[in-house]
């Protein structure tokens, strides 16, 4: 016993001495840009003008909780982009999952078809919408005018109002795959006897689906869900390279709002300010999540 | 010694390793080092802003590069061609961390900021070689090359090239809409686009963008077509005053008669290029020869002269100048000025092989045949180059908080909202409120 009391502990020190590297690279690339961006929302730092930098205490979170007409209105916006999308993304990713779990020939091709929007660089897509979108030599909109369905060009992007409902469309076109892959792996893992007890008492489609799929598929589902809204919360690339944030600051949610206020406005403190609002938002839906999963897992 | 204790120390040695050179990696490039002179060895580091075609502007620049190595044996130089995407929080990480590059081009407006932050070091020593050697370039360049950029009386940036902005158009359609003599005036600018939306139903009179940056330039070729810009000479917000209301009610009168597009708030430049490239427009705002080069119906395409507002003796082109320079960082601040040197003296290979975006600086070179030959340059060189005025023009010098009215848009937003249906008063005191919230922020 004696002999090994000094091996374990050398044992346990060469342990912290290889992991140090590691946890010094986390630590730095990690864990100091989140302090830092924490500290630099309480002072008033402007790049372009160190030499100010000072300690301002809650001036920053008083401005933006209390009179910030422009970060209300993103807010409210964010939350909305945020719950359609995700709620759009999971209608629509139960119902595919629901249709490819059924026996159907080329199930494979579909699943990959199904999956592109959410492989595809958010880059390509978006000039690729901006194309397919334009009110004169638009795809889209030339199919709606042939078919009668609308007689002027709809300003899918020009449009503040249509503007907001078309990057909540093309969100929950990217964001749809992921809700179809996680619910048909839970679908999947139902065992398939408790359809068959359900059908041989007279079950139907819908009774299966409302008594036996839903239940069995709930964990999965708000794990899914959360997932997806701390992502789309937190979402900057699928609305800047679309819209811009416009037109006119109608699709600014709280990603841009953060980008345009440290960079373009030099304002890192109060960027940050509004970073670390989203991060408390984020933390939330975080601690949601781990609770679900934690549920799951038992 | 066991097997596992071997393993250990191998172990440690590796991780040691790897923390000494993380801790190598990150030591940083040092601050300004003792000035040297351009023959000593040197490694510089250089970014040139993406101005053309990926792999064509790579490898022309490439060459202008060996070319400068070739002649100077001791410097070295590795570069990057660095997107606009992104561009302000690039250059601004840099700076703030001291390890911005030895030399840059960028957009003329960065400079204003980035000498008010004491990152750029000066040029004076190239005016004052030039000067010495006698050298007949200071004649070759077209005006404000060596003025534009000075602070304090010291030289901060040189104009390398220009990028003024136009209206382009397609003469054969223009004549068979019964267009029989160039546009002059707003009026009859906008007789000529009713003409052509009569006889093209189905074409985009004006095709023009007022959703990504190109709303802001729009905004300023109808400015400056009126003698005016967006800050009056004493830097108070213009928008609201009767020569730019002017333009700007032009401008909504295109919005209300179809002359442009209803989509138009929605466009980015490549869009409003697109639908004029695919024969689906006849004028086409903001775009280039670079851009329209592949074209089939290139020899039909057309640079209208500059407009002349109702309140403007003549007018002018909207010029968007663009800039070299060298960061105080440098630990090579003679040999960064003598690429900058090198850079303005021979480069005109580079603007022809590369695909360039601008337009060169350097008179003589509009003598060669690829600008000579080319009845679209050598319009742009009459009617652009040689009578614009930079888009912060009329206030003399470029000041700091220019790079932020331009980031932010806030001209632009002008025309975005005029073309969303806004009335001009309107939306011109709402740019108005925001330049001059932008402007104390850096008072």
């Amino acid at each position: 016993m004696s002999r090994r009391r000094p091996r374990k502990a050398t044992s346990k020190l060469l342990g912290y001495i290889m992991t140090a590297p590691a946890i010094l690279l986390f630590l730095l690339i990690s864990v100091y840009p989140l302090l830092n961006g924490i500290i630099l929302s309480f002072e008033n730092y402007n790049p372009v003008m160190p030499a100010a930098r000072a300690f301002v205490g809650l001036e920053n979170y008083a401005k933006l909780l209390g009179n910030d007409a422009e970060f209300r209105s993103v807010l409210g916006f964010s939350f909305a982009y945020t719950v359609s999308v995700v709620a759009f993304s999971y209608i629509m990713g139960f119902i595919f999952a629901l249709m490819l779990h059924g026996p159907m020939r080329g199930r494979g091709v579909y699943r990959t078809l199904l999956l592109l929007p959410y492989v595809v660089a958010p880059s390509v897509a978006a000039v690729n919408w901006l194309w397919l979108l334009n009110d004169r030599i638009g795809f889209v909109n030339h199919v709606l005018l042939t078919l009668h369905i609308v007689q002027e060009p709809l300003l899918f992007l020009a449009d503040p109002t249509l503007a907001k409902f078309t990057v909540i469309a093309l969100g929950t076109w990217r964001g749809f795959p992921f809700m179809m892959i996680v619910i048909l792996a839970g679908l999947q893992s139902i065992p398939r006897e408790l359809y068959e007890s359900a059908y041989v008492d007279g079950a139907g489609f819908w009774t299966s689906l409302r008594y036996i799929t839903m239940p069995m598929i709930r964990t999965v589902s708000a794990v899914c869900i959360m997932l997806r809204l701390i992502w789309t919360f937190n979402s900057f690339e699928n609305i800047y390279l679309l819209t811009g944030g416009g037109p006119n600051r109608s699709t600014f949610v709280l990603p841009i709002l953060t980008y345009y206020t440290g960079f373009w406005r030099n304002r890192i403190s109060y960027a940050s300010t509004i970073a670390v609002f989203m991060l408390a938002v984020l933390v939330v839906f975080s601690l949601v999540y781990l609770r679900l999963k934690k549920k799951e897992d038992i | 010694m066991t097997k596992k204790t071997m393993k250990q120390g191998t172990a440690l040695i590796l991780a040691t390793l790897l923390f000494v050179s993380t801790a190598a990696c990150s030591k940083p490039k040092g601050a300004t080092g003792g000035v040297q002179s351009a023959s000593e060895p040197a490694k510089l580091l250089i970014w040139e802003m993406n101005w053309g075609p990926g792999e064509k502007q790579e490898t022309a620049f490439k060459k202008l590069l060996d070319k400068f190595t070739g002649e100077n044996p001791n410097i070295t130089v590795e570069h990057q061609i660095i997107p606009w995407a992104g561009y302000y929080d690039i250059f601004m990480t840099a700076i703030n961390s001291r390890t911005a590059p030895d030399a840059s081009t960028g957009g003329g407006a960065q400079v204003g900021l980035y000498a008010k932050m004491g990152a750029l070091t000066s040029l004076e020593p190239i005016i004052d070689g030039w000067k010495a050697e006698k050298n007949p370039i200071l004649d070759d360049f077209s005006p404000m090359v060596t003025d534009l950029w000075r602070y304090d009386g010291d030289l901060k940036a040189l104009m390398f090239g220009s990028d003024p902005k136009v209206i382009i158009y397609r003469k054969d359609y223009v004549e068979q809409a019964g267009v029989t003599s160039v546009p002059k005036t707003f009026g009859e600018f906008a007789d000529a686009l009713r003409k052509v939306k009569a006889k093209f139903p189905d074409k985009v009179p004006l095709a023009m963008a007022a959703s990504d940056s190109t709303r802001t330039h729009n905004t300023m070729l109808f400015l400056a077509a009126n003698e005016t810009g967006f800050l009056k000479a004493d830097m108070s917000p213009n928008l609201q005053s009767k020569e730019a209301q002017e333009s700007l009610n032009f401008i909504k009168l295109l919005y209300d008669e179809g002359l442009i597009s209803k989509g138009t708030a929605g466009y980015t430049n490549s869009e409003s290029e697109r639908i004029f490239m695919t024969d689906g427009a006849v004028y086409v705002s903001c775009s280039s020869p670079g851009a329209l080069g592949g074209v089939p119906f290139f020899d039909q395409c057309v640079v209208l002269p500059p407009l002349t507002g109702p309140s403007a003796t003549k007018g002018h082109a909207s010029n968007t100048p663009n800039a070299i320079f060298s960061f105080s960082n440098t630990k090579y601040p003679d040999q960064a000025r003598a690429y900058i040197k090198f850079f303005m003296e021979n480069s005109k290979d580079y603007f022809i092989e590369s695909g360039h975006g601008n337009y060169p600086t350097r008179l003589s070179y509009y003598k060669d045949p690829y600008w000579a030959n080319s009845p679209m340059h050598m319009q742009y060189f009459e009617y652009a180059i040689n009578n614009n005025l930079p888009w912060w023009w009329p206030v003399p010098e470029m000041y700091p908080a220019i790079l932020n009215i331009s980031g932010e848009r806030v001209v632009g937003d002008a025309l975005q909202k005029i073309v969303m249906g806004m009335d001009p008063i309107k939306a011109a005191a709402e740019s108005d409120k925001a330049i001059q919230e932008i402007l104390t922020t850096y008072n």
